[in-house]
């Protein structure tokens, strides 16, 4: 017997899913996580996993997980004590940062101090120019100055970021060697090899998030390692990744910056594998949880990726899976203004207090006690019995500023619902121009545990024709980890004009990165099995400022079909901003290149197709488009292939409810998943 | 307000998503380096009389809350499906900062029925002139800072006027970098047609109409609130621009904030006159013009952050901008005295918001570059305590004049530990809502024009 292993550990609960290979069948576990002692959790699901199914550390032949050991590290500053050497004279670069302040009209709006202080910052004597050349050489007398200045602010490790390194990295390396010999074992991170982009302020503070989070990451996956080793698991463990892929534990220590983001990237790597499972491939994956919401898009099945992704305070520049959040998830507090408007946080109960009707204190009433007071959740335990929902409390916290709105006390509920999937909506919206996408055009993959209850809510908002709620939403990172492909990305500087001249240049700069991505998956990963690669190239028209990605093909370069390649990018610039200049030039600022092994997916049995209609657990009176209703209240696990819902009804399930308004159907599929579909007669209104 | 307040955060969470995206669509579109680097560039939505109801709150400029298109809209009249108009002219209309400000709006029908505009504007990189970029203090007219267009239609119903578009590209350094722009602001404008579009469709177009007055008129209301909260009294601030031209001697700018009840007036008499020199500030005569206002809006919304920044909040407060006066007077040249205006501003109505014990240093700004305040700038600030000279690191760090006009070390090179402009505003502003939170009395002197102590630094 052989089993394949997710894990992804979250603040509060580490989830585990299991996947027997020989059956397809898929096992879910949720334990509580232990932020104290990372790792122990992973010891304590697995045992658990013994207990529960039978699954036995020496069954499992495939091991993946998340972590948010690097990700804290940086939102609770306990990274190591860097120092950051800088071309003299632009000491100040983590400072000036890219100067936008966090509340551009507030006066007391401040940056976050940078994880390297200004004190912590010194300069080094050299000067390379943009094209690579050396302007002034790599003064030893200064960079002695600074690592004897370094030392004694008592550095544990050093950032090195010179001006133009992308272009020629001769003085990192010269001045990493330096070090090496003054100071033996002091780390040092190169911008150039952490993240070679061009952009001083990028690559530096890429670099410096790099540094400060390595040796705690580095610790933390040798502990892990150690650890199931005693436990028994004979396979290597492998972690998820920021660009939705993963790697083995032991390149991980090196490679800790391309794990920060990893379980929500994980989470879109598992809301994609369900959406093909369902047939879907453009989804909106809308993750709302108690104390954020986050949304994804996935566009003809692939995610969309970004870079400047926020670990914390702070952006990082790598290809990273693309997840915005867009507010505070099932905690946010409602409140009226002296004005009589109502307005759904920013302000969250958090997980403490939490929300009233979890009976932790909270007395202010959340978007999650607004659907109690509507009677749509209080049917049962939420959150595998870790919370009872006391909806008297949830209406007490309703009930204080139903008085201020002029409404009654479930009138008052339905509108902190509508105004909260209002701000949802403003900032779906946000996130749909900024990639040029038409949300009507995509199913909501709504999960995590408030993401059911809002889904079809949201969906009527903004057009959204179809809502699909996957079996298990709770374990949708630890599900991504274990389909996730082995992956890695490769990047050069190109910076030159898309044209007949410079083609040998481009030939043998992607023959250059095919070549370093081929070396990567077969020797440091040891795949062995089929494994392909994708060229990119980020484009622009001569005089902007902003590049976009645009995915190329590999028969195209091998052709110098330069038409082939301007026309993809004239396409894209097109579908993103509504425009494009095809006689404009096209100039090339960076090539890249993606290397995938596909991991095997899972083949999850389909279910045998039921006859007759799903029976209701129990009738239930729930408030909902503006008027008491006698309601079906469905179990998830009654539910099966091919069963029918009408609505409005409600499904509750271990760890969520999904709330089904008028003018939804749903259907079961052949997994489980439910498709709810906005009915005809609904769609444009 | 007729709108039912639930209805009216839902309407107000829809116009704000349509501002924001159509700033979101501009900014990656736009060819300016002004746009990409910092951000100087805004999107919104007007009322169909011209005064925006809706701007994006995460990017680009943050001073043209409660523009009124008012002028401009009037002065090309008989608005038709497809419309674009445009303008650059500081003088006429009087929507453009300055001449590289190419401020475009587009009318927004539904059923033959204009419900609003949909509004943008981009700084361009150059629109001709004497200089590259088109603006320098040496200038001494207008005409010197490039090309204006007056008020017109850029396209009419649908149809582009080639001949508008081939004389003001004619008159360009860089034509390629203005037609990108052009192209970004009508993406950015059709985006916000079309979530008009689908604001109406979902609430109809009576409460639409009648959503957009209301989000005016709460504005107001939050507005006079955050006043009400202010002692009446008069308060004074003074501060100067180092030169009015190159070379050139100190110009004054003056303020009175004069807080009556739930009302505020901006009097700027005893300010200087016209300058020679293109750091004119044309308003039209126009009593609410956001240029002399930016301050104000900062202050408000650093008091209350729930406030709307929409045009209702200029409403409670009027600008008394006497005629022969740095800020207001007509043609010559212009530039930018807005970031000094609006620190003005502040400073004023810093006293008025002053608790008896504050421990927050006292910081004077002498001089700003002009950028956007959300994207920071080049400043100097004195700490009137120790004199001692600190900079803030800005896109362009510290311009030469400011350190010819300075006897303090050179501050173009390791400076001494940055702070950013926010942090010597941040005094202000802590000082301001300290006051409001603990409601205690002011009666505190008003600060003194700095004439005397200002040469004593310098001297």
């Amino acid at each position: 017997m052989s089993y394949r292993i997710g894990v992804d550990i979250g603040g509060t609960f580490a989830d585990f899913c299991a996947l027997d290979e020989a059956t397809g069948r898929l096992a879910t576990l949720k334990v509580l996580s232990t932020p104290q002692e990372p790792g122990r959790e992973v010891i304590a699901g697995l045992e658990e996993l013994g207990n529960r199914f039978g699954i036995h550390p020496q069954d499992i032949g495939y091991f993946t997980h998340g972590t948010t050991v690097g990700i804290n590290s940086v939102i609770q500053r306990k990274g190591i004590r860097l120092c950051l050497f800088t071309t003299e004279n632009f000491v100040d670069v983590l400072e000036v940062a890219r100067l936008k302040m966090p509340d551009p009209y507030h006066l007391m709006s401040k940056r976050a101090e940078p994880l390297i202080t200004r004190d912590r910052v010194l300069p080094v004597r050299q000067r390379i120019l943009a094209d690579g050349t050396v302007e002034t050489p790599l003064d030893h007398a200064s960079l002695r100055r600074a690592l004897d200045q370094a030392i004694a602010l008592g550095a544990e490790g050093i950032v090195l970021a010179l001006l133009h390194s992308y272009r020629n990295p001769a003085h990192e390396r010269e001045a990493e060697r330096l070090i090496g010999q003054w100071a033996p074992g002091m780390p040092v991170f190169c911008s150039s090899d952490v993240w070679p982009i061009i952009r001083e302020y990028e690559r530096t503070a890429t670099a410096t998030i790099h540094g400060y989070v390595q040796p705690p990451v580095a610790r933390y996956l040798t502990a892990l390692q150690a650890a199931l080793k005693q436990a028994g698991v004979a396979a290597e463990a492998m972690v998820t990744k920021s660009n939705g892929g993963v790697m083995t534990a032991e390149l991980g220590k090196s490679a800790c910056l391309q794990m920060l983001l990893s379980g929500t990237a994980a989470g879109v790597i598992g809301a994609g594998f369900v959406a093909r499972q369902a047939g879907l491939d453009q989804v909106l994956s809308l993750d709302i949880g108690g104390t954020s919401a986050d949304v994804a898009i996935i566009v003809d099945g692939t995610p969309t990726y970004g870079t400047g992704e926020m670990v914390g305070d702070f952006p990082i520049y790598i290809p990273t899976v693309s997840v915005t959040s867009i507010g505070d998830g099932g905690g946010s507090i409602a409140a009226v203004s002296e004005f009589g408007i109502l307005a759904v946080g920013p302000e969250s109960a958090g997980s403490t207090p939490g929300p009233a009707c979890y009976g932790r204190g909270g007395t202010r009433p959340t978007m999650t006690d607004a659907f109690a007071a509507c009677g749509v959740i209080g049917h049962g335990n939420i959150g595998y019995d870790a919370v009872a929902v006391d909806v008297e409390k949830a209406r007490a916290a309703v009930g204080t500023i139903a008085t201020g709105l002029g409404r009654g006390l479930e009138q008052a509920a339905e509108a902190i619902i509508q105004v909260a999937v209002s701000g949802m909506y403003r900032e779906v919206g946000k996130l749909a121009s900024r990639q040029g996408i038409d949300p009507r055009d995509f199913t909501l993959l709504a999960f995590g545990g408030a993401g059911p209850m809002l889904g079809c809510f949201l969906a009527r908002e903004l057009g959204i024709r179809q809502v699909l709620i996957p079996t298990a939403p709770g374990v949708l990172s630890a599900l991504g980890g274990l389909v996730a492909d082995v992956k890695n990305d490769f990047i050069s500087t190109a910076y030159y004009p898309l044209s007949t001249a410079e083609l040998p240049r481009l030939k043998a700069d992607f023959d250059g990165l095919a070549r370093r991505a081929a070396a990567w998956i077969t020797e440091e990963q040891k795949f062995a099995g089929p494994y392909v690669l994708q060229p990119a190239a980020d484009m622009r028209y001569h005089g902007q400022s902003f590049e976009i990605d645009v995915p190329l093909q590999l028969d195209w370069i091998a052709a110098g079909d330069l038409e082939r390649i301007a026309a993809a990018f004239h396409a894209q610039h097109d579908r993103l901003y509504g425009h494009s200049a095809p006689a404009t030039p096209v100039h090339l600022v960076s090539l890249r290149m993606v290397v995938v092994g596909a991991s095997p997916q899972p083949q999850f049995p389909a279910e045998p197709l039921r006859t007759g209609a799903p029976a209701p657990a129990k009738q239930i009176d729930v408030y909902l488009d503006g008027t008491w209703r006698t309601v079906p209240l469905y179990r998830r696990a009654d539910l099966g292939h091919g069963h029918r819902l009408g609505s409005p009804c409600v499904v509750a399930q271990e760890d969520t409810t999904i709330c089904v308004p008028q003018g939804f159907s749903g259907a079961v599929d052949a997994y489980g998943n439910i498709l709810l579909s906005l009915d005809h007669a609904q769609i444009g209104q | 307000m007729r709108t039912d307040p639930v209805t009216l955060q839902i309407f107000a969470n829809h116009a704000q998503a349509a501002a924001d995206s159509m700033a979101f669509t501009l900014f990656r579109t736009a060819h300016s380096t002004f746009v990409k680097e910092t951000e100087d560039f805004t999107t919104g939505l007007a009322t169909p009389d011209g005064m925006t109801f809706a701007s994006p709150r995460d990017l680009g400029a943050t001073w043209f809350i409660g523009l009124d298109y008012a002028n401009a809209v009037r002065m090309v009249g008989n608005y038709q499906p497809g419309d674009i108009c445009i303008t650059n002219d500081p003088y006429s209309g009087f929507v453009c900062t300055h001449t590289p400000d190419l401020h475009m709006w587009k009318p927004i029908f539904w059923q033959d029925e204009l419900v609003a505009f949909a509004v943008s504007h981009i700084h361009n990189t150059d629109v001709g002139g004497a200089v590259p970029a088109s603006l320098s203090r040496q200038l001494t007219e207008v005409h010197q800072e490039g090309i204006r267009i007056p008020p017109h239609k850029l396209y009419d119903q649908g149809k582009l006027n080639q001949a508008l578009l081939d004389v003001m590209l004619t008159n360009v350094r860089m034509p390629e970098q203005n037609y990108g722009d052009l192209q970004a602001q009508i993406a950015a404008m059709n985006t916000g047609e079309r979530k008009v579009h689908d604001m109406v469709r979902k609430f109809g177009v009576e409460v639409f109409r009648q959503g957009v007055k209301d989000l005016l008129d709460l504005g107001e209301r939050q507005a006079r609130a955050v006043l009400r909260r202010i002692p009446d009294g008069d308060y004074f601030f003074a501060d100067y621009l180092d030169e009015d031209a190159p070379g050139g001697v100190p110009v004054r700018l003056a303020l009175t904030l004069k807080i009556r009840g739930d009302e505020a007036i901006l009097d700027f008499s005893g300010s200087d006159s016209q300058l020679q020199s293109s750091l004119n500030v044309p308003t039209g005569g126009a009593e609410r013009h956001i240029l002399l206002m930016v301050g104000y809006t900062y202050c408000l919304y650093s008091i209350d952050p729930t406030i709307l920044l929409n045009g209702g909040i200029t409403r409670p407060a009027r600008c008394i901008a006497a005629f022969s006066n740095s800020v207001t007077r007509p043609p010559l040249s212009r530039y930018m005295t807005r970031k000094p205006l609006s620190s003005v501003i502040r400073y004023a109505m810093v006293p008025s918001l002053r608790t008896r014990r504050s421990c927050v240093p006292r910081w004077r700004i002498v001089a700003c570059s002009a950028t956007c305040s959300g994207v920071g700038g080049g400043v100097v600030a004195l700490s009137a305590a120790s004199k001692a000279p600190t900079t803030a690191a800005g896109g362009s760090p510290c311009s030469p004049r400011i350190g010819s006009t300075l006897k303090a070390p050179s501050c173009s090179t390791s400076p001494p530990r940055p702070v950013t402009v926010r942090t010597c505003l941040a005094s202000i502003a802590c000082v301001a809502s300290f006051s409001v939170v603990t409601g205690a009395p002011t009666t505190v002197a008003p600060v003194r024009a700095p004439t005397e102590a200002a040469s004593d630094m310098w001297s």
